[in-house]
């Protein structure tokens, strides 16, 4: 009995023992529990995501405390379907009933719906539902989550906002031959005339089906390349939009290799290529281009038009500096390297004229040029504009020899009142001399020698009144000063009553040869004009030799008239021929000629449509002017 | 009847020599340096042939000749190089003219008169 006792005794402490270990054991299991809970707690705060549970038979749910907190009523308040879909606003109070509805037949949700706290905070919360099995697969329960994301759905919108207001479409998408879109922004469909859905994973149309035919290979290409390389793309090519038009876009964009996926942003290039166009357009017409130097790579960039101001070949690029500066005109040279270097060296702006040289033509430019600093002040690129101004300088000079021949025609008009003036004044007293002597003249003398005196001073007395009609010229008459058909060889008789003087006095022989009978439709006085510069520059050329004569002839030659005016001189040099007409080109001493001469000629000539040359078949120098003959010239001679 | 001749000119030695060189009998010859006095002499007595200087002080010998009856035959003489008158005038000598010229066209005029 005893041991039977002990026994027992032993068997319950076994016993008591093992239940001990037992009730240890679950009160550890309890505490984990507890700690798994309170993690779980921690985490549901953290990411401000709460549970949920509905017992579908009971209909008793059961709420964790952050999904307490989400609606902002007191832990433990009891709960249900019903009251929990009333924190739901507006439509979305129909969808979440439809959602948990549908949950309910198997279905699993997930939705992001507008949501008013028990408190009045209005929210945006995602709701997850799924409906969960017991073992024999019998609906038994729905479980879920709902998380508070305000926050992220406000960015969200802000960003979308934001993307859809931006003048550019930013998109990811798949890398492959569609680039299938897995977003693209708003932007595209003001691009494309699609709306971006379209897009979405190639729903109606791939990305890819709207860039242009010939510009879808360069684009897969350079895009491929970027993926190969991982270095970011950027890319010029078209589209066509659903209007049919082409347009122009440039898209920026990389490979995410986490993904796997492109993304990037395209821009609508079509009003700025537009303005390039436009720009480029102007610039042509206007014969203007634009270019930059940088001083460290010495390099040259021209835009298009300067290749037509400079003789380069727009394939081979800008030139190199050296290169360019052996394209303008030798005589500019010098002035162009000495203020492009002032440009260079102390930053000064510069705006001035030089020729460049084609191999067809001289072209004038005029160069606007200033220098681009660093912040610390040091020169580092010149850049400016360059222009045809070849037009301009023409019309300049023609409107300063005209300007000169204004003048010198105010002068001769001057000269003219004079001329008349004076002529009365010497005329009285002349005709009382002449007067006089041929009345001695007319007594009859046998005084030989007296007659023979007398009749040289009544010849003396012709002499001094041709010289005063020869001022005729100057005394201008208002039908001398319009164009006629008329013969030259008159004209030229006329200046000649003027020039012999000079002649005399040079001790040059003056003579005209005229075999023309042809009419030329002229300005007198112009032309008059042109014979006395031409000649006055023979006498004053001619006036150092032994030999001197000038010869004006006058002869045609088919259905011109020929003016040659040639001195005894040896000719004139090739190296001032090509001057000879420019204005302010004189070869004569300081002071003594003005350089005009010449260029007025030119300028009248012109105006005649008559072509003045050196004639170098002459062994003198010899001027040579063709003159067109007048139409009814040929039958109207004389 | 003589053949009147008047002749205004600011020179008195052109008339001087006019006097000498174209009196005849059959001819009466008044000079005048003044055109008042001119103009007052042919209203009072009208010549056959008026003679005329262009350029005279105040005044020219188209204005002189304006002023007087159209029908007396007018020459005009110029020493200036370009002279278009208004007035009618048989013919214009240019100074220093021939005297002979003048002579012929005179006595021509005379004879015809």
């Amino acid at each position: 009995m005893q041991f039977w006792t002990v026994a027992k005794i032993i068997a319950l402490s076994i016993s008591l023992y093992f239940l001990w270990r037992a009730l240890k054991k679950v009160k550890a299991q309890k505490d984990d529990i507890s700690e798994i809970m309170k993690l779980s707690e921690n985490l549901q705060m953290m990411t401000n995501i709460g549970g949920w549970q509905v017992d579908i038979e009971t209909q008793k749910s059961i709420w964790t405390t952050q999904t307490y907190k989400i609606h902002e009523i007191p832990e433990g308040t009891p709960t249900g379907v019903a009251m929990g879909i009333e924190f739901y606003t507006g439509d979305d109070k129909k969808r979440i009933d439809q959602a948990v509805h549908n949950c309910i037949l198997g279905i699993p949700f997930r939705e992001v719906l507008k949501f008013r706290s028990a408190k009045g905070t209005n929210k945006w919360v995602e709701c997850a539902g799924e409906p969960v099995y017991n073992n024999e697969n019998k609906l038994y329960k729905l479980r879920g989550t709902i998380q508070d994301v305000t926050e992220s759905v406000n960015l969200k919108n802000q960003l979308s906002l934001i993307l859809n207001h931006s003048p550019a479409a930013v998109y990811e998408c798949l890398s492959n031959k569609n680039w299938t879109m897995k977003y693209i922004s708003s932007f595209i469909e003001k691009l494309s005339g699609y709306p971006s859905t379209d897009f979405i994973n190639d729903q109606v149309r791939s990305y890819a089906s709207i860039i242009h035919p010939e510009d879808l290979k360069f684009v897969s290409n350079t895009i491929s390349k970027s993926i190969e390389s991982l270095i970011d793309f950027d890319i010029n090519y078209r589209i066509i939009t659903k209007s049919g038009e082409i347009k122009q876009v440039w898209e920026r964009g990389s490979f995410e290799s986490s993904s796997g996926n492109l993304i990037g942003i395209i821009f609508d290039q079509t009003e700025q290529k537009s303005v390039e166009q436009m720009l480029t357009e102007s610039q042509k017409v206007a014969k203007l281009g634009n270019w930059s130097f940088d001083l460290k790579t010495q390099e040259i960039k021209w835009s298009q038009q300067m290749y037509q101001l400079f003789p380069e070949n727009p394939e081979l690029g800008p030139p190199s500096f050296e290169k360019h500066k052996s394209t303008i005109h030798p005589d500019d040279q010098e002035r162009w390297s000495s203020t492009v270097n002032e440009c260079i060296q102390n930053g000064t702006p510069y705006k001035f004229r030089f020729r460049v040289v084609h191999p067809d033509k001289t072209v004038w430019l005029e160069a606007i040029g200033k220098a681009t600093k660093d912040p610390n002040g040091n020169i580092i690129a010149l850049n400016g504009t360059g222009q045809d101004v070849t037009e301009t300088v023409q019309i300049e000079e023609s409107l300063n020899i005209q300007r000169l021949k204004n003048i010198q025609t105010a002068k001769l008009a001057s000269l003219g009142e004079m001329s008349a003036g004076v002529a009365h004044e010497i005329n009285n007293p002349l005709a009382i001399v002449s007067g006089n002597l041929q009345i001695l003249l007319s007594s009859a003398t046998d005084n030989e020698k007296l007659n023979k005196k007398l009749e040289v001073m009544l010849k003396a007395t012709e002499r001094i009144a041709k010289i005063v009609h020869g001022l005729k010229k100057f005394a201008r008459m208002s039908d001398q000063n319009e164009r006629k058909p008329q013969l030259l060889y008159q004209i030229v008789q006329e200046t000649l009553y003027i020039l012999e003087i000079k002649a005399k006095m040079n001790h040059t022989q003056l003579t005209m040869e005229n075999t023309s009978q042809s009419l030329v439709f002229c300005n007198q006085l112009e032309i008059e004009q042109v014979i006395i510069n031409l000649v006055t520059n023979s006498l004053d050329a001619i006036k150092n030799l032994n030999e001197k004569w000038i010869i004006i002839r006058i002869f045609d030659q088919g259905h011109q008239v020929i003016l040659q005016v040639e001195d005894s001189g040896l000719g004139i040099s090739a190296s001032i021929e090509s001057k000879l007409f420019d204005p302010f080109f004189t070869t004569k001493p300081v002071g003594e000629g003005t350089g005009l001469g010449l260029s007025i000629t030119k300028g009248i000539l012109d105006d005649h449509k008559a072509e003045i040359s050196l004639n170098k078949s002459s062994a003198n120098t010899c001027f040579e002017i063709r003159f067109p003959v007048h139409i009814d010239g040929l039958k109207n001679a004389i | 009847m003589p053949f009147k001749i008047y002749y205004l000119d600011d020179e008195p030695e052109l008339l001087e020599l006019f006097v000498d060189c174209f009196s005849a009998p059959d001819r009466m010859i008044k000079i005048f340096t003044d055109h008042s006095a001119a103009i007052a002499a042919i209203q009072e007595l009208s010549p056959d042939l008026l003679i005329l200087d262009y350029r005279l002080p105040n005044t020219t010998g188209d204005h002189v000749a304006m002023s007087v009856n159209a029908e007396i035959a007018k020459i005009l003489i110029t020493g200036d190089l370009e002279v278009v008158p208004k007035a009618h005038f048989l013919k214009i000598f240019r100074k220093p003219y021939n005297l002979n010229e003048l002579q012929d066209f005179i006595k021509i005029r005379q004879k015809n008169c």
